[in-house]
């Protein structure tokens, strides 16, 4: 963001009212074509001159795409325009569903400020792709899913490794994604997000957890997820498969730790070395994990 | 005077520009549209340190609706203050990356945005310096070879030949020999970072050159005389054809002092054929290639006997001017002449130099080279206090100066006048209200740590010796009164106090003084510029004397009319009475436009007051040894010659607490104590006091201006400049404003704006530094820095909240 404009560059801004409209401009026009959504990424990037279209194309027209909706067992549905205050609002009205998804519920009013979250949308936050994103957390522990449609047909992508960078993604540039489930959480479980910024608005470590049974290792589950640290969300894999053995829950934190710290490539910018990256990302887990066991987050 | 006798002094009053802020329908500079307006946009430099070889702009011509490009040969002139070193578009060389290399003018900010891009410039590097011990050594590059053919302003000394911007030196008693006396020495190195202001309207102007050579300007300048006068100068135009018209100011901060972009946008106006042309500055476009703040490095050392008396300090200051000194050498130069702060030291050497180097350019900043000297020296303060085991409070106090006492001086050699303030009382006070002798509670997790702080400070304002002020009251018909002086309003609530004091002074109700939104120097008449908390008390008196005029030609009115000796007239409620005969009375409304006879004839005419503030107490420091010149005795003043028209004492305690584990420090209680002579308007007063607050603990934990490899400003923007937001505001804030009034202060008062935020910065660190012993000497105090110190300072700390940690991850197991 340090670009000197005020004005955007040409473009032609389309809205159509329908996702068969929006489906065939996009097939119509291929890599010419980009989607906005609350278009605070969008903007952003095209102000910066970082970005390039002959179309912009308004997703927010489609009806179909503004959703949320719980269905026990299966999870939650969030639709691709729905905002983040709108979620965060049907959190607070929901408080068994927000304590279902409590690290979504906690990423979400840590996003951005109230302004911008009346624009900004979960979806729009996880395909920007930028490393220090609150929504991609939450989203990798609870096995967060997007539902892309394109003319030619329709398939659901995990939030897991669908991002490539900043504005890249798996997806096709003719595909719309509709809608993002994060699944039912395991029975029992607890989560929780720690933003842990220094200097910026953003986090230079941001945790997402997630605790299930803590003290029984037949049934224990542990989910872990990093941004902000790493370039790319970073799920912590090996780290949870530590949980399965039968041992005491705090031994168990500090061996996840230090597979995590020694496993995970971190980023290095004027924010914050690696190293103190590395260390705070056990700091942060460590209190966030036990927390989370104790019932006391 | 008590403070019960007020009718106005004293009530918190809301600023009236408030209303129309929160509206949202106070007009600024950005939101002004003129017909036949044209837009301009700079051409920045991608070299941090280059000969231009060409500009080659043929293609942005071609853009539809692109009037002109300008170039740094079309406007060869410096422009500045106190160092006329500025270009208005690179001459010949381009000086850091960021730098206005070219402009174009276009009809609309989209063509213009368009064209910049297809500006094409060749350079031809130089080997760029970013670093001041690198710019002192004798082969580092040169920026300015030429600055002994700058325009100087007297009390700055450039030394041509190298990249010293301006030398400042202050010798006290017997300068450096003083250390041999000293039973305890200390030296540390201490660092500040470049900042930026944070005033939420950058740099925005409009100038409209006409064909009858007069130059209407609109600008986001603090006021509107020394942009006008600095623009003159450098143009070469007679400075009554220039109309400096200031409309409301989103924020200054001292950034917006001095002369902005006035000369550019005029000479572009002019060469796009006599049209309006409007230059705004986006927010990277301000970071990035306008002026900043500067960042120094600093080497101190303080001496001190058993007994915890001073006895000697050393410090030499290194400001790192950036590519353009300006405004800065005056900030340099008082840091280093005030660089005793509150104390009264026997032997100090001090030097300051502002020195350039291939970043950005700074300028003036709200306190003004105090937060820089007091970082150093009330850190040096409390490192002494913990080697001497004494008390923090205890140790200032026995250093404190004696306003009064002809013994205890400044470190330029003059005493404070009596009446400067209780400085010991605003000490005490502020550690009353921290409760200074009750430990802090500790909370439940032991790896955090709660301590408490002090820190004193002083401030005065920096003007020349030769600043003046004047100020006009005139009537309406309805016996309500204008005031006119060109102070600026930019959210500081001056121009509202100012208001309050000529309603008291007046005996009117606020509603019947009026004060308008729009400065200029057509209609306002001269002030220095607003600037250094100065303005209050400065032209509050310029005011009162308007005042004492316009009795004066009111009671000769009255007096003719009641046939009573003037000096036996008082004004109370819009009337003039005879004193004791308070029947015997005529209305104000009669007397404002000259008095009418039953037959007619009329009295007199419309009365208007004027008045002056002539500091006539200040001189010149000498640059070599930083001692006031003589007075001279034709001004009617005897005494040594000062820096400053005023100084005023202030204090903040803080309770911060520490995470050992992370380096998070949260400040949870604050204090702020200033002895401002008269409240005159508790409401502003308080908001200054938190605002300075909430500014100072920004500066101390999260600004920093971050560069990339060539010296360019790697974070323009608020994401990545992270500035103190309401989430960070601590909620304990404790203010106490001490009135112990000043004879020539308007009503007592003394400015205090700046001080706000001077004592904040060392006093989070004291409260770290008396809590772990960790000596934290740099800025911000970002979590990794002061994770950093303590790993280095007191592994034992960390290890031992490491080990605490541990026990309570442990403890969950079951
Ligand atoms: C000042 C500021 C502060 C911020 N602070 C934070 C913060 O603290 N934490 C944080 O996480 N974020 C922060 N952000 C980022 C902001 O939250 C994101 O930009 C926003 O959430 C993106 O959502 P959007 O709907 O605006 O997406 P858009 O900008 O509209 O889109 C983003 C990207 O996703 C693609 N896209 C969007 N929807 C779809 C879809 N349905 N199908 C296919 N592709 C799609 C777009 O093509 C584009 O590539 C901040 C932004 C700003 C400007």
């Amino acid at each position: 963001m340090s670009a000197p404009y005020f004005t955007l560059p040409e473009f032609k801004y389309v809205k159509p009212g329908s996702l068969e409209e929006a489906l065939e401009i996009l097939d119509e026009h291929g890599e010419e074509a980009k989607i906005m959504n609350g278009g605070i990424g969008v903007v952003a990037f095209l102000k910066e001159r970082l970005m390039e279209a002959e179309y912009i194309v308004d997703i927010k027209g489609i009806p179909e795409l503004k959703k949320i909706e719980y269905i026990p067992g299966k999870g939650l549905y969030v639709g691709a325009t729905t905002t983040v205050n709108e979620l965060i609002e049907f959190l607070e009205k929901s408080p068994e569903v927000r304590e279902k998804y409590r690290a979504l519920y906690e990423a979400s009013t840590h996003l951005a400020d109230a302004i911008l979250r009346n624009r900004a949308t979960i979806v729009g936050d996880i395909l920007e792709g930028l490393p220090y994103m609150d929504a991609p957390g939450p989203a990798l522990i609870f096995e967060a899913e997007m539902h892309a449609v394109s003319k030619s047909g329709e398939r659901w992508v995990p939030v897991d490794g669908i991002v490539m960078g900043p504005m890249m993604t798996q997806l096709q540039p003719n595909e719309i994604v509709t809608e993002i489930i994060f699944k039912e959480p395991p029975e029992g479980a607890r989560s929780g997000y720690v933003k842990f910024a220094s200097r910026t608005e953003y986090g230079i470590v941001n945790v997402a957890a997630l605790v299930a049974h803590p003290n029984d290792p037949g049934k224990r589950v542990v989910k872990i997820a990093y941004t902000g640290a790493t370039a790319l969300p970073y799920r912590a894999r090996e780290a949870e498969e530590l949980f399965k053995k039968p041992e005491p829950f705090g031994k168990l934190v500090e061996e996840a730790v230090k597979v995590i710290q020694d496993n995970v490539e971190v980023l290095e910018d004027p924010y914050a070395s690696a190293d103190f990256r590395k260390y705070l990302m056990g700091i942060l887990t460590t209190q966030l994990l036990v927390k989370l066991a104790r019932g006391e987050w | 005077m008590s403070k019960q006798a007020f009718k106005v002094l004293g009530k918190p009053v809301p600023p009236p520009d408030s209303y129309e802020k929160v509206t949202g329908t106070a007009p600024y500079t950005f939101d002004m549209e003129l017909p036949g307006m044209l837009y301009a946009k700079l051409v920045t430099s991608t070299e941090p340190h280059a000969r231009i070889k060409s500009i080659d702009y043929s293609k942005a011509l071609q853009v539809p609706g692109v009037r002109i490009v300008a170039t740094g040969r079309d406007f060869p002139v410096r422009i500045g203050i106190y160092v006329g070193d500025r270009d208005m578009l690179a001459i010949e060389k381009a000086l850091w990356v960021g730098h206005p290399v070219a402009a174009v003018v276009a009809e609309s900010i989209k063509a213009a945005e368009k064209a910049i891009d297809l500006v094409e410039v060749e350079y031809d590097p130089l080997p760029p310096v970013f670093d001041v011990e690198e710019a002192l050594k004798p082969d580092a590059p040169l920026l300015h070879p030429d600055i002994a053919n700058y325009k100087i302003s007297p009390a700055f000394k450039p030394v041509p030949g190298t990249n010293i911007a301006n030398q400042f030196r202050m010798i006290k008693g017997e300068g450096e020999a003083g250390f041999d006396k000293a039973d305890l020495v200390i030296e540390k190195t201490f660092k500040m970072p470049f900042l930026h202001h944070a005033y939420m309207e950058t740099w925005n102007t409009i100038a409209h050159y006409k064909v009858t050579g007069d130059i209407e300007i609109w600008t986001s300048s603090q006021s509107p005389y020394a942009p006008r006068y600095l623009m003159a100068m450098s143009l070469g135009v007679p400075v009554g054809k220039i109309k400096m018209r200031i409309p409301y100011v989103g924020g200054g901060f001292g950034g917006k002092a001095g002369v902005l972009i006035e000369p550019l946008v005029a000479m572009l106006s002019k060469k796009a054929g006599y049209k309006p042309v409007k230059l705004v500055m986006s927010r990277a476009e301000q970071m990035r290639s306008m002026p900043v703040i500067a960042g120094y490095k600093a080497y101190a050392k303080i001496g001190f006997s058993k007994d915890g008396k001073i006895v000697a300090y050393k410090v030499r200051f290194l400001f790192d001017t950036g590519a353009f000194a300006d405004y800065t050498v005056n900030v340099a130069r008082t840091a280093g002449y005030a660089c005793t702060g509150v104390y009264d030291m026997p032997n100090v050497y001090c030097e300051s130099l502002a020195i350039y180097t291939n970043k950005v350019p700074t300028t003036a900043i709200r306190g003004f080279g105090y937060p820089e000297n007091h970082w150093v020296l009330e850190r040096l303060m409390d490192m002494a206090a913990r080697e001497l085991r004494m008390d923090p409070v205890k140790i200032r106090s026995i250093n404190l100066l004696r306003p009064g006492d002809p013994t205890s001086t400044t470190g330029y050699g003059s005493p404070l006048r009596a009446d400067a303030g209780d400085i010991q009382g605003v000490l005490k006070t502020s550690a009353e209200l921290i409760e200074w002798d009750k430990e802090p509670e500790q909370p439940k997790e032991p790896w955090k740590i709660r301590a408490k702080g002090i820190a004193m400070s002083l401030k005065g304002p920096s003007q020349p010796p030769n600043a003046v002020d004047a100020a006009i009251v005139k009537f309406n018909e309805d016996a309500s009164v204008d005031i006119l002086v060109a102070t600026g309003n930019y959210g500081q609530g001056t121009v509202n106090a100012l208001r309050m004091i000529v309603a008291e002074a007046f005996d009117l109700p606020l509603d019947k003084v009026h004060i308008t939104w729009m400065n200029s120097t057509e209609w306002m008449p001269y002030t220095w510029q607003t600037v250094g908390s100065r303005s209050t008390f400065t032209v509050g008196q310029a005011l009162l004397r308007a005042v004492e005029d316009a009795k004066r030609q009111i009671f000769d009115i009255a007096s003719a009319v009641l046939k009573v000796p003037a000096d036996q007239l008082e004004l109370a409620d819009g009337k003039v009475y005879v004193k004791g005969e308070p029947w015997m009375s005529i209305p104000l409304t009669e007397i404002v436009n000259g008095y009418t006879f039953p037959n007619g004839q009329v009295l007199g005419g419309p009365i208007i007051g004027r008045g002056i503030h002539s500091p006539g107490i200040l001189s010149y420091l000498d640059p070599d040894t930083g001692q006031a010149l003589p007075i001279n005795p034709e001004t009617g003043h005897s005494e040594p010659g000062h820096a400053t028209v005023f100084y005023t004492f202030g204090s903040t305690a803080v309770e911060v607490e520490l995470d050992l584990l992370t380096g998070d420090i949260k400040v949870l209680k604050a204090t702020q104590v200033y002895d401002i002579g008269r409240v005159i308007n508790p409401l502003t007063a308080k908001g200054q006091a938190i605002g300075g607050l909430i500014m100072g603990m920004s500066r101390a934990l999260y600004e920093e201006l971050i560069f990339d490899d060539s010296g360019g400003v790697a974070n323009p923007n608020f994401s990545f400049y992270y500035v103190a937001r309401a989430k960070d505001i601590p909620d304990d804030i404790r203010i106490k404003f001490l009135e112990t009034p000043q004879a020539d202060g308007p009503f007592g008062a003394r400015g205090f704006s700046e001080n706000v935020m001077i004592a904040v910065i060392p006093a989070i660190a004291n409260a770290i530094e008396r809590a772990t012993g960790v000596s934290i000497t740099e800025l911000p105090m970002t979590h990794e820095r002061v994770w950093r110190a303590i790993k280095e300072q007191r592994p034992d700390l960390i290890e031992k909240a490491l080990k605490a940690f541990q026990e309570w991850k442990n403890a969950s197991q079951g």
